[in-house]
């Protein structure tokens, strides 16, 4: 016998931990990791001790201290101040990158999938033709004629990532159309764009979620390369790929110089890729049994 | 047999002639507005302009520009760059060589590392081995090249003094000194790979082992090292070879970086600085020489595949 008592919903509190979608230690270390640099991205100018280009800080290229923790870099900046900026253009570039690949890939993939015949050989061509194109050569090329910057790296970026979108969404959607509801939609007289936008695109919704985290990660990688090769965001701007190719020169001298950026940098985009891999592990049945084997 | 040689020949043409298109307007993108004014500097009155446009064959609409680029390109002639004056082929042939025995050296790097890893961690799936082989990789692959690279740099001319020389040596004049100046590049090329070789060859070689002709091969008493590494990977390879074909895209990335990294005067190192002077002939040349290297590798890969499984040709 229960009692009253007994019965009573869990609390608030309770629920949203049931609820709380990723599992794992690791995934949700990796997740508060990655709040934690929204957060410095976030309230970035309001939290830096020094203002990041501020030349002459300290001492140039002081070793880390109790004034500045990460030490200065060559012009004297603190590096501290620097690697809790460049968190902004490092998320950003991310999120632009993989909203462009998604957005785009997406249409292009349902499209091709709903429509079939032409429409399907089009695309279809046209996204093997991207594929085959070495990925940093079309973003570098596709850099050279925009012009190098945070927007135009990311949307480079988000170029050489749309056929990863489009080939899954255009997977998905040919299994969908086999379903009978997809048939029902049609005899009920419903329209094409509806049935896209109310069948296919949230049944298409795991693997392009899946796609999306783990893109995350190789955006933010490629940005960051981007930026070290000297077509991100323009310098004084803290980034750390140009924070990373600008001291280079000192690194036998005064490794902390590169190691900060660089260790802020990896640390992001391991959350990253951890945080796509427990999402694929959780929602692709695929990837659970194969892991078991 | 014949049937899949030219299909696959015919694509790689088709995939070659459309990039050229790209790239060659790509090319023409870099330079703002009139290329012959760039070219012939801000105090130069109208008619120097017209004449450095005509010589160049700039004052001719822009697709007939394409075509006789194209049909020269043909013929092995990629121009002469309006900023130097060098030939761009003369150019090429002195970077080319670098970047080609940096991406194959790298790629032999990782896919010895690579293969007999992922090979030992199969044998020896969801085992403590398996985890100790597997871990460590992930964590080297979410290094990028630039960050690893820059280490590796470090370390070597900390410690290793004698083992990286940071000038560059043509292989021809001392094959010793070159490949002291290019081993640590190439690591740094090959090592970020090899997981990702490690991770296909190790799923492919689960799947293999499970199949029935392994067990048959085992109740017949034939010895275990020669199912694994005779039966069981030769028939895991084509998804690892495939593999390669996408590997040569990272391989064309990991030069832009690795060049800029260790100063090697490639072709990777070469196209940044084209784009930089803005030397569209230059950059056009050499994006077209990395395309089609790239194009020809996964050429090569997809007809390597049918050698190693018969089944292809079947389908």
């Amino acid at each position: 016998m229960s009692t009253i008592a007994e019965r009573r919903p869990p609390s608030r509190g309770a629920r949203l931990i049931r609820r709380w979608p990723v599992r794992g230690i690791v995934a949700n270390i990796a997740l508060s990791l990655i709040l934690l640099y929204v957060v410095l991205a976030a309230l970035g100018p309001y939290i830096t001790p020094f203002a990041p280009n501020q030349v002459g800080a300290g001492p140039n290229l002081s070793p880390p201290s109790s004034e500045h923790w990460f030490g200065t870099d060559a012009l004297g900046r603190d590096q501290l101040s620097r690697v809790i900026t460049a968190a902004r253009p490092a998320l950003l570039s991310a999120v632009y990158a993989v909203g462009v690949a998604l957005v785009v890939g997406t249409v292009i993939g349902i499209v091709a999938g709903f429509f079939g015949g032409l429409w399907d050989s089009g695309l279809s061509r046209f996204v093997d033709l991207l594929f085959a194109i070495p990925e940093y050569l079309l973003a570098i090329l596709v850099i050279a004629v925009m012009g190098s910057g945070l927007v135009n790296a990311s949307l480079a970026i988000g170029i050489v990532c749309i056929p990863r979108f489009a080939r899954i969404a255009r997977g998905s959607t040919l299994s969908i159309m086999e379903r009978s509801f997809v048939d029902a939609a049609r005899l009920c007289g419903r329209g094409r764009v509806w049935i896209m936008r109310r069948h296919i695109l949230p049944n298409i919704a795991s693997p392009l979620v899946i796609m999306t985290a783990i893109n995350l990660s190789t955006a933010e990688a490629a940005y960051a390369a981007l930026s070290f090769l000297g077509f991100g965001i323009r310098p004084p701007e803290a980034d750390y790929g140009s924070m990373i190719s600008s001291s280079q020169q000192y690194l036998l001298t005064d490794p902390w110089v590169v190691a900060f950026p660089a260790i802020a940098f990896v640390v992001l985009v391991l959350a990253f890729n951890l945080i796509g891999d427990v999402m694929r592990d959780q929602l692709d049945p695929r990837s659970r049994t194969s892991a078991g084997a | 047999m014949l049937l899949y040689l030219s299909k696959k020949l015919a694509g790689a043409f088709g995939v070659l002639l459309v990039l050229s298109a790209l790239i060659f307007f790509a090319g023409r993108g870099l330079v703002p507005g009139n290329p012959a004014a760039v070219i012939a500097g801000p105090k130069a009155s109208p008619e120097t302009i017209a004449a450095i446009a005509h010589d160049l064959g700039l004052d001719k609409p822009i697709y007939q520009q394409y075509l006789d680029w194209l049909t020269a390109a043909f013929r092995g002639d990629l121009g002469t760059s309006p900023i130097s004056s060098q030939a761009n082929t003369d150019v090429i042939a002195q970077q080319a060589p670098i970047s080609l025995e940096l991406s194959l050296m790298g790629l032999l790097i990782a896919v010895v590392i690579g293969i007999p890893i992922g090979v030992m961690a199969a044998t020896r799936a969801g085992s403590g081995t398996d985890w100790g082989i597997r871990v460590p990789l992930l964590i080297v692959f979410a290094f990028p090249g630039f960050v690893s690279g820059s280490a590796a740099l470090y370390l070597a001319t900390q410690y290793l003094t004698n083992l990286y020389s940071a000038s560059y040596i043509p292989f021809s004049d001392d094959a010793m000194a070159n490949l002291q100046t290019m081993l640590l590049p190439a690591l740094a090329v090959g090592i970020p790979t090899a997981p990702l070789v490690t991770q296909m060859t190790r799923s492919s070689m689960i799947e293999v082992l499970s199949q029935p002709f392994i067990a048959t091969a085992r109740t017949n008493g034939i010895a275990e090292w020669r199912i694994t590494y005779v039966y069981a990977l030769r028939a895991a390879l084509p998804p690892v070879l495939t593999l390669i074909g996408f590997i040569f895209g990272m391989l064309v990335g990991g030069l832009f970086i690795v060049e800029e990294i260790f100063s090697l005067p490639g072709l990777g190192r070469g196209v940044l600085s084209s784009i930089s002077s803005r030397d569209f002939s230059q950059v056009t040349a050499q994006a077209l020489v990395l395309a089609g290297a790239f194009i020809l590798g996964n050429l090569l890969v997809d007809l390597a595949v049918p050698f190693v499984d018969r089944r292809i040709l079947r389908k």
